[in-house]
């Protein structure tokens, strides 16, 4: 397959994910307002201690968007067996349809943290004015990866009948690092400093998780029928 | 069926497989097996089927025929024995495969749909990732024109079923592999089964069907195997 037959592929996945994704609106619908709602109540449950609030603001929010973005991103890899067949007969190469499902996914995300930012910002850091430029950064590589684990973990337990509790149970180990880089390289943004050091990470896990992905899901899509 | 032909296994090249249509073979099967967490499914498959045929199988539930199509259409590989589909050896690496898997399609008897999406939807992406945008209404050929903008989980089995016929005509495969294909349909759609297979055969391809329903099939049918207990057998015409 040419190059440019594979990113083809790469973009007809990514569409025909975000458009059945928006049919039938998990993210929209269940999603984001769930995380919102629970960005919302814990400084309810935590009282109105502003210097508290200022320092668990980032890690509640990457907390959130990872948890409520597994149900999204985990979906992925949940269509019926007859559609894996039609595809496989249309020729999808399989790591063109991981890199495609990795993209709608952190698009998705993307939409979700867009919500959650400036509720995170109001909520729990209401002072100063962050680096939006570092924000935006590291949110985009966030997303990125937590796309590329969801889609790679998605393809891992595709076909078994545990998929739905094995899924988390198989993301949300390497997901800390994400978290991890996420939420201090946010604190960092908040506080007008450079996050350059975890945007590096990220970076870096980003390809790593592509990798890995992309020579596993040939192999992973022939296995798992 | 026993005493009706005799066992397929270990008779590879057995007279009564040999393609009696035409001397092209688009399947060669030779003593293939296929097996699943410790259970065998099939065995001892001898099978060469020809351009032109239309093979028609049938028997119980649960003897293999499902299992049969997918390992002809290289969904799944036989776990003993060899064969090559099209030209290309059943064993064969992915990427070997894929020009292969492009020629085929198959129809199985759950719809291969997005629940979510509009029927035409459900026609165009596929042909969008095979070959780009069908040039015709193919909805319209399969009498779907007015239900377009339906979501596939609202449609009926019939009309899912027609959603599905309606993609091959925007193509047309070398083997066309269909499992029960008037399974949910009228009386009205039988002709439009009859219209896919014979543009396959015309087209020196050839057709599998999977059926129950031995008065709808029958007709096009130019020979007939049966599946019983993991093995294929001859069966009466």
């Amino acid at each position: 397959m040419t190059p440019r037959a594979f990113w083809k592929q790469v973009g007809w996945v990514f569409a025909k994910d975000l458009r059945v994704e928006v049919r039938g609106g998990v993210t929209l619908r269940m999603a984001t307002p769930f995380a919102a709602l629970a960005l919302l109540l814990a400084p309810l449950a935590t009282g109105a201690d502003t210097a508290l609030l200022r320092r668990i603001g980032p890690g509640m929010l990457w907390l959130v968007v990872i948890l409520f973005g597994m149900t999204v991103t985990l979906r992925s890899g949940n269509e019926s067996g007859p559609v894996r067949d039609l595809l496989t007969l249309c020729g999808l190469d399989p790591a063109a349809g991981f890199l495609g499902r990795s993209l709608a996914g952190a698009v998705l995300l993307l939409g979700v943290t867009l919500v959650l930012v400036p509720l995170m910002i109001v909520l729990y850091a209401p002072e100063g004015s962050p680096g939006w430029g570092w924000l935006a950064l590291l949110a985009i590589a966030g997303v990125m990866a937590l796309g590329l684990l969801g889609s790679l973990v998605a393809t891992l337990v595709t076909g078994l009948r545990a998929r739905t509790s094995l899924g988390p149970l198989l993301a949300i180990p390497p997901a800390v690092p994400v978290l991890l880089a996420t939420a201090r390289g946010t604190d960092s943004a908040l506080s007008q400093r450079g996050s350059l050091s975890w945007l590096l990470l990220l970076v870096a896990m980003n390809l790593a998780l592509v990798i890995v992905g992309v020579l596993l899901a040939g192999p992973m899509d022939e296995t798992t029928r | 069926m026993p005493g009706n032909g005799g066992s397929a296994s270990g008779h590879p090249g057995a007279s009564f497989y040999t393609p009696r249509v035409a001397d092209q073979a688009l399947v060669r099967l030779a003593d293939v097996g296929f097996a699943t967490s410790g259970s065998v499914i099939l065995r001892g498959v001898d099978l060469t089927i020809a351009a032109g045929e239309i093979l028609g199988i049938s028997g119980p539930n649960g003897a293999g025929k499902t299992t049969l199509l997918r390992l002809l259409a290289t969904l799944l590989r036989p776990t003993s024995g060899r064969g090559t589909v099209l030209g290309t050896d059943t064993g064969a690496r992915p990427q070997e495969l894929a020009p292969v898997r492009r020629q085929i399609a198959l129809i199985g008897h759950s719809p291969a749909l997005w629940p979510d999406l509009t029927l035409r939807e459900n026609v165009d992406l596929p042909a969008g990732l095979r070959h780009g945008p069908a040039d015709d209404d193919p909805l319209g050929a399969v009498g779907l024109a007015g239900v377009a903008r339906l979501k596939a989980a609202h449609a009926s089995l019939g009309m899912q079923r027609r959603v599905e016929f309606a993609r091959l005509l925007t193509w047309t495969p070398r083997l066309l592999l269909l499992d029960e294909p008037h399974a949910g349909l009228d009386e009205a759609a039988g002709p439009l089964v009859n219209h896919l297979v014979t543009r396959v055969t015309d087209r020196d391809g050839a057709v599998v069907m999977v059926s129950h329903d031995r008065n709808r099939a029958g007709s096009l049918v130019t020979r007939r195997l049966a599946v019983a207990a993991g093995t294929v057998l001859e069966a009466p015409a």
